[in-house]
């Protein structure tokens, strides 16, 4: 049906040219089958029609401007998010302004001086002063984009802040739950660092508030003298939480809060993202792709370890089944049924044992010399590992945390784009990437900023109309660079929530470890 | 070259004449043919994945024109991916390298500079034959089984490399890759051609600074391609020995259906900076000739020299050579080093000023003057129009700390289909509505010329302009269907605004294709100098000649802009013509 609707719209387009040229070719010979010249009448009506598609299409322009404005992605929840959304806003305040002044001057220079017989033209070929003016000007904004881009870039990438300074002021008690307004003051390589930064931070507070090995401890820094740093230690609580109530307790408004950077790993291929946390050492363990394991081979043995993370158990793992594989295929070829194969599939076999006889060796040299793993440090190089937590799934970040990501990828280069938190980064084999960020705010509080409020109650009446399920902000992570056939469908929420949330969360996942228990593996 | 006995002595059959011609006419004009034919193809691809983003689902060209591809009448996303990336292609390379530089360069070095033919016309032939033949392998990859390259226009390594990751990667990369070496060794002839032959062979009195900006642009795209094209034949080589030959220059750690591979220690990076070496002269040799085709343009219709002859020189010299140390603003979210990315950031913002001054220039050549507006007028404007308005979204995308943020998204797409897909495409529309009847001895028709340029100026913007506000809320490229992220939900309506623009504006192109193949054939007779202007090529016969003048070549006595100058009767003054006494040169 659909083909021969085709047919008939192509004859009948071919039937409607064919006439189309019958009648211009008619038309023409009555004109005399010459080209005339551009009447008046074009060429004002065209010097018109310049300027009339230069207001509307400054109407069009204005109109998205208005409806859709610039900031389609909501307010930014990550700190230098405001620095990106701020810079964002000065370039567009500069190109903007450029943009419409300089089409309208010259669809208003194409109407104004269209075609007159006596129109005095000025025979006008350079003019030094007005173009050096020209180069001049563009040259000095140009310069100010530079620097203040430069600048928020530096900032951005800048790796070496370990340790970040957050001040706190009101606390709030909210159902036993304390919530507070910080600000982000400052980043620190070391911890030492940060306490001599701390005790020349001016202001009323110099109590601080840092997270020791699952403990958060309240201390105060003072500088004695030009170098010596005492630290007093004063109370130490088991949650955040508590540390902050008895802040409330005390009636302290204002203190500050020295965060470690918490590192975390995104592990991305065809098609889905894993995320692995750094446990309680905040440190990854080491990992190479040759480990990578699917059970392929049809083991009983379930474990899987999708991110070929080196530990002993792992490694060993591994050579058990190549072992065991090579063994099959060996008694295979010398068994009575691979009289039955073919030829070429026994030549397959036996290339496949031999690969895997060839792997096994450089497994153990890649992992012996790149990885420096020996005996002497095979229990620190399992620590590392031991209490990371691998999930597939939902990306859960703590509000105010600084974090800093690691990229990876298992095929073909994928990137991690994270709209809301104005970041990116590409995800490319065979190399670890790197971006930070701290969320500023949790996704409850995200849904309850006005804009978002209102952006979601336009989606969800439009939704409502065509009777697709209603749906609440969330953040996401989505892939952003060509990977395949499921590329567009390649995403994961990202849920920033109270660092109790995020405890009481943590505490039901299993650590690498327990998996490799429940395996019985270890 | 260049005896006089040489013009018109010549019997040729129609071999020699029409299919193995080494006259630059005829070549311009078989660059001009297989680019139409390769931009009308481009265009349909486009135009069946915009109809996909705009309505997704089943729909009846999917199932006639995809096949298998498209079960049930909905596309395939693989396919999706297919359509993208030999759109990008055709597009940038075949229709705007190839189409452009190949038409125009061809046709106007020699007529405008007064030669005979170029300096080695069998160079010229085999350059036109070999992006012939590359054309038609990259056609011939639409309809291989597992379909053409999937891995985006820019064929980055692991994907491009990896058969498992995506069918296209098969035997489709293999033929686009093939295809690309041979267009490139078509580009590299036909380059040092134009660049010996404006070196070599200008007339008496065709100083340098005596040449029109049409030459100049040439020259400066054709160094361009000299100087980056080798460099993406060595990428596509060593991308070749990855794929067949077991090396890994780009591939390492990769562990994929199932088993590890063994390549290990190259990086994909490597080819992302090889690719964007010649990537990013690349926009400026797409971009160059049509600015060049521009200036001259302009400067004709407004009755007017065009302004600051030696600035406009200098901008594209300027051009020419920062375009060769921006190449990574492409590849700020790779993992560089910052403090690279932060050297690109300033190169690449400082191509902003040489453009700047170009359009100011441009400006300043209209006002006061006497503008004709033939259709060629117009779309030299509309040029001018859109160069400023995807220039200007270039700052925000060659700021690195914000090109995180818009990166990959539609914010990129809307920014260099303006540049590219609108300003690079009127110049050649612009240049095609110009130079017509020196092609084809006819006039193209006016009025249809006229509706041509309304309806796809309105559309153009009407695709592309929505496009910055889609991607400013976040919506990622080369997505298949949109309609999982409820995020982007207010921002789906634009898709649909865009494919309607993108449907007319396909349509409104019919016109202009009818109106080409008409003209060219039944149009009528065009005079010899008929927007009486100052270049050479003006001089030469309506009916082609061998050898392009009958008689002795003209010699040339002033700069190619004195329109309107005052003294004069009439307000051109062709190049030929001496200064009287007491003249001088340039106002």
């Amino acid at each position: 049906m659909g083909k021969v609707l085709l047919i008939v719209v192509l004859v009948l387009l071919v039937l409607a040219v064919a006439q189309m040229m019958r009648v211009y070719e008619l038309s023409s010979k009555v004109r005399g089958r010459k080209e005339p010249t551009i009447t008046r009448r074009e060429n004002n009506m065209n010097a018109v029609l310049m300027l009339v598609f230069c207001i509307a299409f400054f109407g069009f322009v204005i109109w998205q401007m208005v409806a859709y404005g610039m900031g389609g992605k909501g307010p930014s929840v990550s700190i230098h998010g405001e620095a990106t959304d701020w810079l964002i806003g000065l370039n567009f305040g500069i190109i903007i302004p450029v943009f419409f002044l300089c089409n309208a001057l010259l669809f208003y220079f194409a109407f104004k001086f269209a075609y007159k017989k006596d129109r005095d033209v000025y025979y006008f070929t350079h003019n030094n002063k007005l173009e050096m003016m020209w180069t001049v000007a563009p040259a000095i904004v140009l310069a100010i984009i530079i620097v203040l881009g430069l600048r928020t870039w530096n900032d951005i990438t800048d790796m070496s802040g370990d340790y970040v300074v957050h001040e706190h002021t009101g606390l709030v008690v909210n159902d036993g739950q304390v919530e507070s307004n910080f600000e982000f003051k400052a980043a620190y390589q070391t911890v030492e660092e940060a306490g001599v930064g701390l005790s020349n931070l001016s202001g009323s507070s110099k109590l601080v508030l840092v997270e020791k090995g699952g403990e958060w401890v309240l201390q105060t820094y003072e500088m004695d003298g030009e170098s010596a740093l005492i630290i007093t230690e004063q109370k130490k609580f088991n949650s955040r939480n508590s540390a902050l109530l008895s802040l409330v307790d005390e009636e302290v408004s204002m203190f500050t809060e020295l965060k470690e950077q918490k590192h975390i790993e995104i592990y991305s291929k065809q098609f889905d993202w894993t995320t692995r946390y750094a446990g309680k050492d905040n440190a990854l363990g080491d990992a190479n792709f040759k480990l990578i394991d699917y059970n392929s081979w049809g083991d009983t043995n379930t474990f899987l370890n999708p991110l070929g993370l080196i530990s002993s158990e792992t490694i060993e793992l591994h050579f058990n089944r190549i072992d065991a594989r090579v063994s099959y295929l060996n008694e295979f070829l010398g068994s009575a049924e691979a009289a039955f194969e073919t030829d070429e599939k026994l030549a397959e076999m036996t290339e496949e044992m031999e690969r895997l006889k060839r792997k096994k060796m450089r497994v153990q040299s890649t992992i012996a010399n790149d990885m420096g793993l020996n005996a002497m440090n095979q229990s620190e190089v399992n620590s590392r590992v031991y209490d990371d937590v691998i999930l597939k799934g939902d990306i859960h970040l703590v509000v105010g945390q600084p974090y800093q990501f690691q990229f990876k990828s298992q095929d073909v280069i994928h990137s991690a784009y994270f709209p809301h938190f104005r970041a990116q980064m590409n995800c490319v084999p065979g190399m670890a990437t790197q971006i930070k960020f701290t969320p500023t705010m949790t996704t409850k509080e995200f849904r309850e900023h006005p804009d978002v409020i209102a952006k979601y109650e336009a989606i969800n009446k439009a939704r409502e109309k065509v009777g697709k399920p209603l749906v609440e902000a969330s953040f996401l992570l989505l892939c952003n660079k060509i990977c395949g056939l499921s590329h567009s469908n390649m995403w994961v929420n990202v849920i920033v929530e109270t660092q109790e949330e995020y405890e009481a969360w943590m505490a039901d996942q299993k650590t690498f470890e327990q998996q490799l228990q429940a395996s019985n593996l270890k | 070259m260049g005896a006089h006995a040489h013009a018109h002595h010549h019997k040729e059959s129609f071999i020699t004449k029409y299919i193995f011609s080494q006259d630059h006419k005829m070549i311009a004009k078989q660059f001009l043919f297989t680019a139409i034919i390769m931009g009308v193809v481009g265009m349909f691809l486009s135009l069946l994945f915009r109809i996909q983003l705009g309505w997704p689902g089943p729909n009846m060209l999917n199932s006639i024109f995809l096949g298998d591809w498209a079960p049930d009448g909905v596309m395939n996303s693989n396919m999706y991916l297919g359509l993208v990336t030999i759109h990008g292609t055709i597009m940038v390379f075949f229709v705007l390298t190839g189409g452009l530089s190949g038409t125009f360069s061809n046709l106007l070095i020699p007529l405008q500079l007064g030669a005979r033919d170029m300096a080695s016309g069998f160079l010229n032939m085999f350059s036109y034959w070999f992006f012939c033949l590359s054309s038609v392998i990259m056609l011939v990859s639409l309809f291989v089984e597992s379909g053409p390259a999937m891995a985006g226009w820019t064929v980055y390594p692991p994907i491009s490399v990896l058969e498992e990751s995506v069918p296209g990667s098969g035997l489709g990369m293999t033929l686009w890759l093939v295809s690309m070496a041979i267009f490139i060794a078509s580009s590299l002839l036909g380059s040092l051609n134009y660049i010996v032959t404006i070196l070599n062979l200008r007339t008496k009195g065709m100083k340098m600074t005596r040449m029109p900006l049409t030459i100049w642009a040439f020259f400066v795209t054709a160094i361009l391609g000299v100087l980056s094209f080798p460099v993406l034949l060595s990428a596509a080589v060593l991308l070749i020995m990855d794929r067949s030959f077991g090396t890994s220059f780009y591939i390492s750690d990769i562990f994929i259906d199932g088993h590890a591979l063994d390549q290990t220690g190259g990086s994909p990076i490597l080819f992302q900076h090889l690719f964007w070496f010649l990537g990013h002269p690349e926009v400026y040799i797409v971009l160059l000739p049509a600015l060049g085709i521009t200036s001259e343009i302009i400067a004709t219709n407004s009755r007017k020299p065009i302004f600051g002859y030696r600035a406009m020189i200098g901008s594209i010299l300027a051009i020419g050579f920062l375009s060769f140390i921006v190449w990574g603003h492409h590849m700020f979210i790779t993992g560089m080093n910052p403090f690279l990315g932060g050297v690109f950031v300033f190169t690449t913002l400082l191509i902003a000023i040489p453009s700047a001054v170009k359009v100011f220039n441009y400006i300043t050549t209209i006002w006061k003057g006497n503008i004709v507006f033939t259709p060629a007028m117009m779309f030299s404007i509309g040029l001018v129009s859109t160069f400023i308005t995807g220039g200007v979204t270039g700052i925000i995308l060659a700021d690195s700390a914000l090109d995180i943020d818009v990166h990959d998204t539609y914010f990129v797409v809307g920014h260099f289909h303006i540049v590219m897909g609108l300003s690079a495409i009127f110049g050649m529309f612009a240049g095609l509505y110009h130079w017509f009847p020196k092609l084809y001895g006819r006039m193209m028709n006016r009025k249809m010329g006229y509706v041509h340029f309304w309806v796809t100026i309105v559309c153009g913007y009407g695709v592309f302009f929505p496009m910055h506000f889609t991607g400013l809320a976040g919506a990622p490229r080369r997505y298949y269907d949109y309609s999982e992220f409820p995020f982007l939900d207010h921002v789906v309506d634009l898709n649909v605004v865009i494919s309607v623009f993108a449907v007319i504006g396909t349509l409104a192109q019919v016109i202009f294709l009818f109106n080409f193949f008409y003209s060219a054939i039944r149009g009528a007779k065009a005079i010899e100098n008929p927007w009486k202007s100052n270049t050479l090529e003006w001089t030469t016969p309506v009916e082609h000649v061998h050898g392009n003048w009958v008689g002795e070549i003209p010699e040339v006595h002033r700069w190619p802009y004195d329109y309107s100058k005052p003294g004069k009767e009439e307000d051109f003054c062709p190049q030929n013509i001496p200064l009287e006494e007491g003249e001088e040169e340039h106002g």
